[in-house]
């Protein structure tokens, strides 16, 4: 048989692919080659028809075109054998391969793909049976930023087993604000709007009007305060946090607790203050109760509060959930050289007066945590640091390194009526990623930028000399493939005592944009798996059930076998209906098994691959990652920092 | 925690601005009277209700609020529950002071008994809309009942935990479980005829009765006791036996009522049946409490009447009768004129006016026809039907004119029936019920309902309102013995059954979405139910003559008060020490001692219970707000907390099934079952989380597949 390496690397060539009779898109040779398959490899005429949701592909989707290879492996399964057989042999065989997986990847690359020969049909057989074994394994996926365009055989593409509407995932916000499941609006007592995700102020107006109508029937009948109402039956919920002279209100029909509801508010109040401080606020407003606080914030506020908005609603942020920091993992020597070298810096600069500098923060990009300089005693409270994480991936990203900036942000945990001054800059990055880690010196005094910059300054170059900022540029997080945990398709470790997390990196295709539709539909659909996994876990205050928890949650396809699926009635995103459309036949059977483990000391919350049905086998996984975890504690969190 | 207000409103029958007032069909106040708010105060509130609902609906995708028939709305310490019924009446329930207590009742339960209180009051009254051209008979009816309801569970808010977490699906009802005798076809041959094949065919098919009576409804009733007693029964067999019609669309809110009023007065008679029993407050102070006094004793009094009445026309029957404690003499010797009075003026004050229809009835002096031969029938009966059991078990002990008696060991008689005098008020000849047959002509019609017990069990008959035969005595006689027959047949096939005293290490809730019934061994019970005492704070106004009844000291037996039968079995301790010698009663406790139907849950204690029972609402409460796509997928959870509880909640298209166990004893179990898993074919195509439950669920699990 004849082997073509290359293939896997250099990626289809257009002209390849080519859409079948039934408007399938075909990248493997041997099925584009000839239309007419002969029967000798089983393969007839239902083989293309049977694909209900046949979508036409234009060029810019080629990128998934990998997948359709390994869909086609389990199709040409299915067909042959019942379907019964092939979910069985599937979930065989799945046990075995994973411990497999990270060793094959040689053999893997190998046999995949048959070259384009006309003995195809000949090896069909063979070549079908070697690519099912192989399409079982859990492949490395693709590495960020490679040149590999290879997407994992067997789709590591977890199902969506949930009911968004659609119009979500649109991070737009949209117009019609009554159609969307969440939103969030923000207007003062008097009622006039200052935010609101969704909608035109036209019906915000009327809106506001309403909820402040209720809000005050109930201070002045009471006295009261309006908390929630919700729904029961239909999961629909408004929470209302009353922080006079502004009103925040969040609707939600995702099955949020009002209590994880009531911390998003929280959050984007604290925004607010951030940018005006309690102080300010109220003076503002004790003036004029109607003052329209729309005039006096800025256009980048209103973004940030969208940017906010649309992290807490579609993008994978379990920060808030778990109120916890993510942090880079950085070699424990390494964060202590670091810390070291910082400390020196300050024990150096003995000319800048104490207090001047209150903390020091190295953050890496995608918010991670990597460094903090903290006064004894003192530590930042989360949502302050995520405030500040926010602003500086949102706001402050388009920066370069030879930019500074010297911005004052009240942090509301740590005094809500006052400010703290930013130094903030970007450390220099030489590889080719644009993803910059930030440097940000907070002081009290408002004058103070020119010693912070001089200390940030020095403390880059010593940091060059060090070759720590190369580390740190270099630190790219981890990858499930390096926990020898199989089965597994995500989870995220917190360490309670250090209040950080850590999830592994994203496996989706590199070429999905971090804006697509695809990448957020992908978040959105393991934030929600995360967020229905904590919430198994947590009461309606949001404290945590009991103190040890092992809680399992499986979703699964109705087991029902009579139960025809009705094609117009299939709401599928466009993702799915591009797998299901290439990988025809069958969908493949959801089995999807997640689990919430919580102990005095961390959280963990995982989420098998497809198709895993034992729970031992998840749990065994589990406690792979979990002492993973713990036995590289001090590469993974920051314990302490370097405290002056 | 209290409750504050209920209110009843209907915004469709205001028309403008100026005839608001008239959406209010009622607002009641609970506790004290100083603080009632004024018309516009009620207005104001019906109002913002009325507006928080609309709104809300408004803000969700167009015909999503039509389906949403209950709202919550949490303020800091008070909560407003309000549901919608028959698309255009509003339910309003206030709480206060929510965050007060540690055990603090979740909003779950008050939401499922606005509910219930709206079904049973259907039931009773019949549907809101019925009264569509005379409102005002709306209002007295809503008077009538939902008040006292909702001032029972203001008095004792207990009252509406005291059923396990169930509760929390009001239009579902709990189904007894009995381990049946294994149906082998040996065993078929012995048995010559089941228990419902007589109801069937002697009764629902027979010819006299045929298409008149529509519906026999059985149900298993035992009382509640607490977990230590001797006589307990675990709560899986509560409930109803069977039915004998596949359409009868109401059965859930007729068992859920039965139950309510079992639980909620500890037993079953005809004044709780015809609802003229409620719990009075524990007296206050001075004036005040002279008033309350003669009010909450006025049910005292008429039950003090028609005693005297009883014993002026008996004297020289019942002996015993002088004996009636000193303060039955007082009370009866009251003058009637001033009860009256003390009635009118505290119906005036605090709207409940059921009880004045009770008291007309009593003035003029009543006759009992029945009472002397049922006396003596039942002096007759007493000690001969004991002698009787030991030389043949089988022949029922029926004199001609009697109502009640007893077979065997067991008591059995009509709560209500046209047996009863005819001067008591209607309801206690025939209950009339708004029920509703799918496929009768009309659907929702009144039916007349007979209440008849047997030990534990209760029977209530559903006749056509056309039916006529149920007035003759005759006819009601051969339908008691009857079903004497049947109900002496069930329990000894479910003596027969097995297994009923192993100690199941699980705790189990099926609910069949399809069916809407519920199988349940999950203890019922609140917190300070088993904890304190306190409900004696709280006498039930009819309590005097029941207790008095029941008092095992006093030799009278209850069948002797003809309207006051009470339901269950004979107080068997004194039965004990009247015939230590009875060989059958002896193996018949022997046998009853037996089935227990217990499981770990039932060694709890009750705070550790209630505790439980929050942390499994909460699991259903996590489950509900799970945002799987029903249409496609289903869901399962396995819960491990620290504190030893295991529990497997899984969700499909037609049934929720939790299961709860003790993962501390579940260890063994586990090892042992790991062995046995190999071989175990079936239980394979169970999900691992399911068999990780142990084997003793999956044979359960099994066994009831079969």
């Amino acid at each position: 048989m004849n082997l073509n390496e290359n293939y896997l690397d250099t990626g289809v060539p257009k002209s390849q692919l080519k859409h079948s009779r039934s408007g399938n898109l075909e990248c493997i040779p041997i099925v584009a080659s000839t239309s007419e398959p002969t029967t000798s490899v089983n393969l007839d005429e239902t083989f293309f028809k049977k694909a209900p949701l046949a979508v036409p592909i234009s060029d810019n989707r080629s990128i998934s075109k990998s997948a359709s290879i390994n869909s086609l492996n389990t199709t040409y399964l299915a067909s042959r054998g019942s379907p019964l057989q092939a979910k069985k042999s599937q979930t065989k065989t799945g046990v075995l391969s994973t411990d497999l997986a990270t060793s094959n990847n040689d053999i893997m690359q190998a046999s995949i793909i048959p070259k384009k020969h006309s003995d195809l049909y000949a090896d069909w057989g063979n070549d079908i049976r070697s690519r099912l074994a192989e399409s079982i394994y859990s492949m490395e996926t693709s590495v960020r930023g490679s040149e590999i365009k290879r997407r994992p055989y067997v789709s590591n593409e977890i199902p969506n087993v949930f009911k968004f509407s659609k119009l979500n995932i649109n991070s737009e916000p949209s117009g019609n604000q009554v159609s969307c499941d969440k939103n969030f609006l923000i207007f003062t007592s008097a009622g006039k709007p200052i935010y609101s995700m969704h909608g035109k102020d036209e019906q915000i107006m009327s809106y506001t009007g309403l909820v402040n109508t209720v809000i005050s029937y109930f201070q002045v009948n009471g006295p009261s305060e309006l908390k929630t109402i919700s729904t029961l039956t239909s999961g629909k919920r408004l929470t209302f946090l009353d922080k006079s002279p502004i009103l925040l209100m969040a609707q939600s029909e995702r099955g949020e607790s009002s209590n994880e509801l009531l911390n998003q508010l929280d959050f984007l109040y604290s925004y607010i203050l951030s940018s005006l401080s309690e102080r300010q606020l109220l003076r503002l407003f004790s003036k004029r109760e109607n003052f329209d606080l729309r005039n006096y914030l800025e256009t980048t506020d209103f973004e940030n509060l969208n940017e906010i908005c649309s992290l807490i609603c579609n993008r994978m942020f379990p920060d808030l959930l778990l109120n916890s920091l993510q942090c880079l993992p950085f070699r424990h020597s390494s964060r202590l050289k670091l810390q070291n070298v910082i400390l020196q810096q300050l024990e150096k600069r003995q000319d800048i007066p104490r207090g001047t500098l209150l903390y020091g923060l190295i953050i890496a990009p995608q918010n991670r945590l990597c460094c903090v300089l903290r006064p004894r005693g003192h530590t930042l409270h989360t949502t302050d640091l995520h405030l500040l994480f926010c602003l500086i991936s949102h706001q402050f990203q388009n920066l370069d390194e030879t930019q500074e900036l010297w911005v004052p942000i009240c942090f509301p945990k740590f005094n809500s009526s006052g400010f703290l001054y930013c130094y903030i800059k970007f450390l220099p990055n030489d590889t080719q990623s644009n993803e910059k880690s930030a440097l940000v010196l907070i002081s009290a005094e408002k004058d103070a930028f020119f010693s912070l910059k001089s200390f940030s300054d020095e403390l880059i170059i010593k940091l060059e000399n060090e070759g720590l900022l190369k580390k740190i540029n270099a630190s790219k997080g981890f990858k499930l493939s390096d926990i020898p945990a199989p089965m597994v398709h995500h989870f995220i470790y917190k360490s309670k005592q250090n209040v950080q997390y850590v999830m592994p990196h994203f496996e989706v295709n590199s070429k999905i944009s971090l804006e697509s539709s695809q990448r957020l539909e992908y978040e959105l659909k393991l934030k929600t798996y995360y967020q229905q996994l904590h919430s198994t876990v947590v009461r309606d205050n949001g404290n945590i059930l009991s103190r040890s928890i092992l809680n399992f949650v499986k979703w699964s396809s109705k087991d029902s076998k009579d139960q025809t699926v009705d094609e117009t009635r299939l709401n599928f995103s466009e993702l799915d209906e591009y797998i299901i459309g290439n990988s025809s036949f069958e969908q493949e059977s959801v089995n999807m098994l997640g689990m919430a483990w919580v102990t005095p000391k961390f959280e963990l919350y995982l989420i098998g691959n497809n198709g895993v049905v034992d729970k031992k086998v998840l749990f065994k996984s589990a406690r792979k990652v979990a002492t993973w975890c713990q036995k590289h504690e001090s590469r993974l969190f920051i314990s302490d920092g370097a405290v002056f | 925690m209290r409750l504050r207000y209920i209110t009843v409103f209907d915004p469709s029958r205001s028309t403008n601005e100026n005839d608001t007032f008239k959406q209010l069909l009622l607002f009641h106040c609970f506790g004290s009277t100083h603080s009632v708010p004024s018309l516009n105060e009620k207005l104001s509130i019906i109002g913002i209700i009325q507006g928080i609902w609309s709104f809300t609906s408004s803000c969700s995708n167009g015909d999503d609020g039509h389906k949403d028939l209950e709202k919550t709305i949490e303020l800091n310490n008070d909560v407003i529950l309000c549901i919608k019924v028959e698309s255009r009446f509003f339910i309003s329930l206030a709480i206060s002071n929510i965050s007060d207590e540690q055990n603090a009742i979740p909003f779950q339960y008050f939401n499922a008994y606005l509910w219930l209180s709206y079904k049973f009051f259907k039931l009773l009254n019949g549907p809101f809309s019925r009264f569509n051209e005379d409102f005002n008979k709306l209002t007295d009816s809503l008077n009538e009942f939902v008040i006292p309801f909702w001032n029972d569970i203001y008095l004792n808010l207990e009252t509406i935990t005291n059923r396990s977490f169930t509760i929390i699906w009001p239009g579902f009802y709990k189904r007894a479980n009995f381990q049946q005798a294994s149906y082998s076809p040996v065993n078929k041959n012995i048995v010559k005829e089941s228990w419902d094949a007589i109801i069937l065919q002697n009764i629902l098919l027979d010819k006299k009765s045929y298409l008149g009576l529509k519906d026999i409804l059985v149900y298993h009733l035992p009382k509640c006791t607490k977990a230590a007693d001797k006589e307990y029964i675990g709560t899986k067999t509560y409930g109803l036996v069977r039915n004998f019609t596949s359409d009868l669309n109401t059965l859930p809110d007729i068992s859920n009522w039965l139950y309510h009023l079992h639980h909620t007065y500890g037993e079953i008679s005809s004044h709780i049946l015809t609802g003229n029993a409620h719990f009075k407050e524990e007296l206050q102070v001075g004036e005040e409490q002279e008033r309350n006094q003669t009010a909450g004793e006025r049910q005292e009094e008429e039950e003090a009447q028609q005693q005297q009445q009883e014993q002026r026309d008996n004297t020289q029957n019942n002996k015993n009768d002088f004996s009636l404690s000193e303060r039955m003499i007082h009370n009866v010797t009251l003058p009637i004129s001033f009860a009256y009075d003390a009635i009118h003026e505290v119906s005036a004050t605090t709207g409940v006016s059921s009880s004045l229809s009770m008291i007309m009835d009593y003035i003029p002096k009543p006759h009992w026809p029945f009472m002397s031969s049922s006396n003596r029938n039942s002096d007759n009966n007493k000690y001969p039907s004991i002698n009787e059991n030991t030389s043949s078990n089988t022949s029922l002990v029926t004199e001609p004119e009697t109502v009640g008696g007893t077979i065997g060991n067991s008591r059995f008689g009509f709560l209500i029936s046209p047996l009863n005098s005819n001067l008591l008020p209607s309801s206690y000849q025939t209950l009339k019920l708004n029920l509703d047959f799918e496929n009768s002509k009309g659907n929702e019609d009144f039916y007349n309902c007979l209440f008849w017990y047997f030990d534990d069990f209760l029977v209530i008959i559903v006749c056509d309102p056309d039916f006529s035969r149920i007035s003759e005595r005759s006819y009601l006689k051969d339908l008691s013995f009857r079903l004497c027959q049947s109900m002496k047949c069930l329990t000894n096939e479910i003596f027969s059954s097995q297994n009923c005293n192993s100690m199941e290490s699980f705790g189990y809730v099926i609910k069949d979405i399809i069916t809407n019934e519920i199988d349940s061994s999950v203890p019922f019970g609140s917190p300070r139910m088993a904890s304190d005492d306190n409900i004696s704070t709280l006498q039930l106004a009819i309590n005097g003559i029941d207790q008095f009844i029941n008092n095992s000291s006093n030799s009278l037996s209850s069948t002797n008060w003809n309207p006051i039968s009470i339901m269950g079995g004979l107080n068997t301790k004194s039965k004990n020490s009247i015939t230590p010698d009875s060989l059958n009663e002896t193996i018949d406790n022997n046998q009853s001692s037996k089935r227990k139907y217990v499981n770990f849950l039932n060694l709890m204690s009750a705070d550790k219970l209630w505790d439980l029972q929050i942390d499994v609402l909460q699991f259903l409460v996590s489950l509900q707000n799970s945002k799987r796509d029903p249409e496609y997928f289903q869901e399962e959870r396995l819960l491990k907390l620290n504190n030893g509880v295991l529990c497997y909640i899984r969700e499909t298209d037609s049934k929720l099934i939790i299961i709860i166990k003790n993962w501390f004893s579940n260890n063994d179990t586990t090892k042992a079952m790991k062995q046995k898993n190999l071989s175990n074919s079936s239980a394979w195509r169970e999900s691992s989380l399911f068999r990780s439950l142990g084997c003793d669920v999956i044979d359960w699990w099994e066994s009831r597949d079969l």
